[in-house]
């Protein structure tokens, strides 16, 4: 397995690992928890009122508490396997759609794919949230009484996968393409070799490399995205609205059905300068995983090119210069 | 120069009909007429109960054409474009004058300022002795790999901190009232594009420097410094300029974090707020983004092709 020599990588380790706890101690603490309902005040030893909701931090309660009393560090904790796996989901939605683009964009003829290559540019005129916004916010937000919470779920999770679906797609044919010109894949079909046979034999193996890097790129651009949309007061994954007030004076609050980090930011949105560690401590998650999948990027790159550290100053054009382990993540300026 | 010109022209043409073709995409899978048509009756109290409103992802192509005819008719008449929002038609152009030139300001003053900071930082680091480079080249990596919104709530509670603990207000956190954040907001989005351009400043300069042009110099008995200044900077300039796109689109990212976190109505906000009801307002607004670049892009072009005519 290929996969091997990343796990080598201390790097790529310790990212995969903070993903991994993440994830685990989800479910773990899901299956643990107990389910009665937490109250609303809080009392010393001698049974008196010392807090409402929101709790501020303290011992038994590190990150304070939401507007129901609810433990917010648990909070958190169980919103991980929401977001994360969500962000699994997209990730993998965009990589197949991707391949699957980029085999029809090597079968149309190259001047329609430079005609969509300078459409995609586009993306640079304006943050890519903002063309998600543009997307799912007549589901989400305009028009939320049309639609049911399952119809709104997918629009934004389809939105999600499509959006980088074009750029993605016309990465990776422009990869095989540059593949298929190396001379061991020419002379391939002069053997008798057919076209499915060199794509999964020959070209494949040279891919999967890059594959995984995109696939782990775009895992930390999609949280960046969804911690995006957090703040333009979009989430997946269901919601209520409540309104609030007397008649004239009414306004209205928001509130996540399942504890997604993206919910947690929008839901205590208006507590941000009276208690900032309720909307910093979910976007510091947001943070560490997206920290997390870097760590894995530099992994993957090191392990791909183990030999750019030793030959420094062998040739006269500089390969320490051009080494991947320096080159800018956001070279296109898609995958951050 | 005529060869510099079509490329241009092409690249505006095929990037307006881009965020033709993506901002009237809505249209395409939601049933926008009828939705508008309950938005309407909403919001001007004629119908009170829209919990029996029900409605699915839909396809319509013909709508999607008539939305894109609808948007080149208002961008041509662009002064009397008019926009909805509860449960009223504005005019586009007083609130569209004091949204954009504000987002502008920031988003040029970034640009400038992370080109000069980026400069600087550049030559400085080319003054450090090696092993502190190689610590440097490391730092700036890991700092690139936070992403904005963090940056930019740490520059607003390293303030908020610095207050309360000394008392003394640096600059205006938020816009409140008249008072406006100018220097705070333009320093918060310049950390990312400043570290982006001294990073591939670095990588350039790098590479620029092992060619023979420079051991030439070098062995001319040139003084380091006057390489890096008169040979190496002007020729990364060039390189530098065809990164604009994506230093452009850094601040663009960062600028959206900014506008929500310091409570400034900016242009990405009043898009957010109004684009989704009306496609065509969106268009505007993007292409109202796209032209400052293209101006900066076209010009810049044609100079290095003037100065250049290879």
């Amino acid at each position: 397995m290929i996969i091997v020599k990343y796990f080598k990588q201390p790097v790529f380790l310790a990212g995969f690992s903070i993903i991994l706890l993440f994830i685990l101690g989800s479910f773990y603490y899901s299956s643990v928890k107990d389910s009665a309902s937490p109250s609303k005040l809080l009392y010393d030893e001698t049974g008196k009122i010392i807090d409402q909701a929101p709790f501020e931090p303290s011992d038994e309660y590190p990150l304070g508490s939401d507007q129901f009393g609810n433990n917010y560090l648990f909070a958190i904790i169980e919103g991980a396997k929401y977001t994360l796996g969500l962000v699994l989901l997209i990730t993998i939605g965009r990589m197949i759609f991707s391949i699957l683009g980029s085999f029809i964009l090597l079968a149309v003829p190259l001047f329609i794919r430079k005609f969509i290559s300078s459409l995609t540019d586009i993306f640079h005129f304006a943050p890519l949230s903002i063309f998600a916004y543009l997307l799912i916010a007549p589901a989400l937000v305009a028009f939320s009484w049309s639609y049911s919470d399952f119809t709104q779920f997918m629009i934004a999770t389809v939105v999600l996968i499509f959006l980088t679906v074009p750029v993605l797609a016309l990465q990776i044919a422009n990869e095989i393409t540059i593949l298929s010109k190396e001379e061991f894949i020419q002379h391939a079909p002069l053997l008798g070799g057919g076209r499915i046979h060199i794509f999964i034999k020959h070209i494949l193996p040279c891919l999967a490399p890059k594959l995984f890097l995109i696939t782990v790129q775009q895992a930390g651009q999609t949280l960046s995205i969804l911690a995006h949309l957090a703040f333009l007061k979009i989430f997946v994954g269901g919601f209520n609205d409540i309104t609030y007030g007397e008649e004239e004076d009414t306004y209205v609050r928001t509130f996540s059905d399942s504890f997604e980090w993206g919910g947690l930011i929008v839901q205590n949105w208006s507590f941000y300068y009276a208690e900032p560690q309720l909307v910093i401590a979910p976007v510091c998650c947001f943070v560490l995983c997206i920290i997390a999948f870097n760590l894995m990027i530099s992994g993957i790159t090191r392990a791909d090119n183990p030999s750019l550290r030793l030959k420094k100053k062998k040739s006269f054009v500089s390969t320490a210069a051009a080494s991947h382990a320096f080159i800018p993540l956001k070279k296109e300026g898609m995958n951050r | 120069m005529i060869k510099v010109l079509t490329k241009l022209l092409t690249f505006f043409v095929i990037s307006i009909t881009g965020i033709l073709l993506f901002t009237s995409l809505p249209v395409l899978i939601y049933d926008y007429a009828v939705l508008m048509n309950n938005t309407r009756l909403i919001d001007r109290g004629q119908m009170d109960n829209n919990s029996f409103l029900t409605n699915s992802i839909v396809f319509e192509p013909s709508a999607y054409i008539n939305q894109i005819k609808h948007t080149v008719q208002q961008i041509l008449d662009v002064t009397n474009t008019t926009y909805y929002s509860n449960g009223q038609d504005y005019e586009l152009f007083p609130a569209f004058v004091e949204v954009y030139p504000q987002s502008l300001t920031f988003f040029i003053g970034a640009l400038f300022f992370s080109l000069l900071m980026g400069i600087g930082l550049t030559i400085l680091y080319m003054l450090f002795p090696a092993q502190l480079k190689t610590l440097i080249k490391r730092m700036i990596v890991a700092i690139e790999t936070l992403p904005d919104i963090f940056i930019i709530i740490l520059v607003q509670l390293t303030v908020i901190w610095f207050y309360k603990t000394t008392g003394v207000l640096m600059f205006n956190i938020v816009n409140v009232y008249n008072t406006e954040a100018y220097f705070l907001p333009i320093f918060a989005i310049s950390i990312l594009p400043t570290l982006y351009i001294v990073k591939y400043l670095i990588l350039t300069i790098e590479e620029e420097s092992l060619k023979h042009y420079i051991e030439f110099a070098k062995g001319k008995g040139l003084h380091n410094f006057y390489i890096l200044i008169v040979y190496l900077m002007k020729n990364t300039a060039v390189p530098l300029f065809f990164q604009m796109k994506t230093i452009f689109w850094i601040i663009l990212s960062n600028l959206l974090i900014l506008e929500i976190l310091f409570n400034i109505y900016g242009i990405t906000r009043f898009i957010a707020d109004y684009g989704v009801e009306n496609p065509h307002l969106a268009a505007i607004c993007l292409i109202a983004i796209f032209l400052p670049f293209f101006v900066l892009f076209a010009s810049g072009s044609l100079l290095i092709r003037k100065l250049d005519p290879r």
